[in-house]
């Protein structure tokens, strides 16, 4: 396999993930939206005995960088965004249904915010904004609060570094008995974590790609700086949205699909095996082959490698329960219902990885031609990743064609447009 | 197609191919054809795209009185965004193609100000989820709201108002505009009456006013008395006979 082979495919995969992503002008759009609900949870009268006004910030793959652009039916549809509301009050003076309400009514209270209002969830709030441009938002609002001094010395012992462990937050869960508990979360720490995993190469790429997204939205920003980070992408991030976009296109209608790995194991995963790989394909390729190589733990007499088993990054325990900890909470098992139908979790997971392997790493020895990894691609991407990315850099479908530098588009200023008119009807 | 209309068309050609170099002309049966991939960079109130679409501009037997009609082969543009039924993209109302491609009578006026704006509009909407300057509704009421913007009224009745002095062929700039300004027509919509008036033949503008009235007024009895007229009515009883 010649080199320009590679380099077309991680150009390929670039533009795959840049479609994936969510564009500057909805980013935006987003932040505003969860700006304003902020300030209205912070300007809310709380207890007398809360210490200092909400802390409110993102989590999930917001915070992280690693949004997959919603589509259904071929169409952009809602984005998930996580907010966490984190009232400064103290664990023992209030109750989970209480920390609960709270937040509701302090968004009842706001006309809007009432009306755009979805039911209770387990952990959350939601309010559901529908756009004008027909792609909305809906806004998930944990409410929480710190944890509680004994369970952070908890998580020290059990080799948590405490800037990490002083983080965590406590969460109200209700449960199908609708009663309500409390929960341990560190949407802070985990989000501190992943930042530290592509801290390196962030260095690297961001002054280059902070120059490029505003070069691309100069209408949005008003000057480089003004580009956030979260709009920066590595190769991990990258690859991440890529791997999340895989999973669920090979899921529709597979009958695992309810149990597809979940995001939360797949960021965990790749950002834990992530060796500052400078390009996209060499990230997948090292993550997929050494995910695959733990594939032999579904064998009753499993085995890992050696060098694999020495990565740590997931394990199987005697009684045949799965183990994948969350990197700032050893407590918290992602993996803890893999063992349930026969491991049908964890089957779903190997079967994913081998598809991937296949898919997007071994593709390249099956091919001959960048023509023949587009088609391919489409297959297990999704249709619509033609239609999206196909902006400029490469038509699929056609004879393939990369732009290369200096190949200049002729340039149009379109001034007083027509619309467009159909016949239909006539 | 006679020699000078090829001549006049290779001339176009190559002033369009230098531009998009990747364009080419081939003669199928006698008939020219222009294809290939159609490469640019475009750019609309400051949001600048670059795209690529495979194309086939299918150039008229009278061209350049006719402008060329477009297929894109890419399979990029679904059916339901504005195409006509045989696959011919709608680039805008059948008299605003006529209007723009007189501006400039040669392949390049027409990719820029036509093709191009066009294929603009469905690279927007596949990124922003929404046309970058709107559409005509379907149909009739497309060709309605078109005539609207030319003439820059919002009623329909003072729109086929003015439409009827095209259909009938009967400008005369003393009278009142009917539009319903109390302006001499010379002094209100009279320019731009004139500037259309020869963009199409008159027997087209009749067809659209009489398409159109019976559009909006489905029973001519139900039109307003201005809008109607003894050839008007003549007509319409040739057509019903038939």
């Amino acid at each position: 396999m010649d080199d320009t082979v590679i380099n077309e495919y991680n150009e390929l995969l670039n533009n795959i993930s840049n479609e994936l992503d969510i564009t500057p002008i909805k980013y935006e759009q987003a932040v505003e939206r969860y700006k304003a609900v902020g300030i209205w949870l912070e300007d809310g009268v709380y207890p007398a005995d809360t210490h200092n006004s909400p802390y409110i910030y993102t989590q999930g793959s917001f915070r992280l960088g690693t949004v997959v652009r919603p589509i259904r039916e071929g169409k952009e549809s809602d984005y998930d965004i996580d907010l966490v509301c984190e009232l400064q009050i103290d664990k023992d003076t209030t109750t989970p249904r209480d920390l609960k309400m709270m937040i509701g009514d302090r968004l009842k209270a706001h006309g809007t915010y009432k009306r755009l209002l979805d039911d209770e969830g387990r952990r959350c709030w939601t309010l559901q904004y529908s756009e004008a441009d027909g792609i909305g938002f809906h806004l998930d609002i944990l409410p929480s609060l710190p944890e509680d001094r004994n369970y952070k010395s908890a998580l020290t012992m059990i080799g948590v570094p405490s800037e990490t462990a002083e983080k965590a937050i406590t969460i109200s869960h209700k449960n199908e008995a609708q009663s309500y508990a409390w929960s341990s979360s560190n949407p802070n720490g985990y989000a501190n974590w992943f930042n530290n995993r592509i801290g390196p190469i962030f260095e690297k790429v961001k002054s280059r790609a902070r120059r490029r997204i505003f070069e691309n939205n100069i209408q949005i920003f008003a000057s480089v700086d003004d580009v956030p980070d979260q709009l920066i992408k590595t190769p991990l991030q990258k690859a991440i949205q890529i791997l999340k976009c895989h999973r669920d296109m090979r899921f529709v209608g597979h009958r695992w699909e309810k149990e597809k790995p979940i995001s939360m194991i797949l960021t965990t995963l790749s950002a834990l095996l992530y060796n500052q790989e400078a390009d996209v394909f060499s990230t997948l390729q090292n993550v997929i082959s050494l995910l695959n190589a733990h594939s032999s733990l579904l064998n009753p007499r499993y085995r890992l490698e050696e060098h694999v088993a020495s990565l740590n990054i997931m394990n199987r325990l005697s009684d045949g329960t799965w183990y994948i900890p969350n990197p700032v909470n050893p407590n918290e098992n992602f993996a803890d219902r893999w063992h349930e139908n026969d491991n049908r979790r964890a089957k779903a997971f190997f079967q994913w990885v081998d598809w991937a392997h296949n898919d997007l790493v071994e593709i390249l020895t099956q091919v001959d031609s960048i023509k023949e990894i587009v088609q391919r691609l489409d297959e297990c991407l999704g249709k619509n990743i033609e239609k999206r990315a196909a902006s400029g850099h490469f038509v699929l479908g056609g004879p393939v064609i990369i732009h290369s530098k200096g190949d200049r588009a002729p340039h149009i200023e379109i001034k007083n447009p027509s619309k467009p008119w159909s016949s239909i009807g006539i | 197609m006679e020699s000078n209309g090829r001549k006049r068309l290779k001339e176009n050609f190559s002033e369009a191919h230098e531009k998009y170099t990747d364009l080419t002309l081939a003669y199928e049966k006698e008939a020219p054809i222009v294809r290939g991939d159609l490469k640019f960079t475009a750019e609309y109130e400051s949001i600048s795209l670059n795209d690529i679409y495979k194309i086939e501009i299918v150039i008229p037997v009278d061209y350049p009185n006719s402008p060329p009609l477009v297929k894109e082969t890419g399979g990029k543009i679904p059916r339901d965004f504005h195409k006509y039924p045989d696959g011919y993209l709608c680039l805008a109302a059948p008299l605003e193609v006529r209007q723009k491609f007189n501006q400039n009578k040669t392949l390049l006026g027409f990719i820029d100000s036509l093709l191009i704006p066009y294929l603009y509009s469905y690279s927007f909407l596949l990124k922003y989820n929404k046309l970058p300057y709107g559409e005509l509704s379907h149909g009739f009421e497309g060709i309605l709201e078109s005539y609207k913007g030319i003439f820059g009224v919002s009623s329909e009745i003072d729109t086929m108002s003015l439409l009827k002095v095209l259909a009938e062929d009967n400008y005369r700039g003393h009278i009142n505009c009917p539009c319903g300004s109390g302006e001499r027509l010379r002094n209100c919509h009279g320019q731009v009456l004139l500037k259309i008036k020869n963009q199409q033949s008159k027997k087209s503008f009749f067809t659209e006013y009489f398409n159109l009235l019976l559009y909006l007024f489905p029973d001519v009895k139900d039109a307003p008395r201005k809008l109607i007229s003894k050839r008007l009515l003549n007509d319409l009883k040739r057509y019903s006979t038939h």
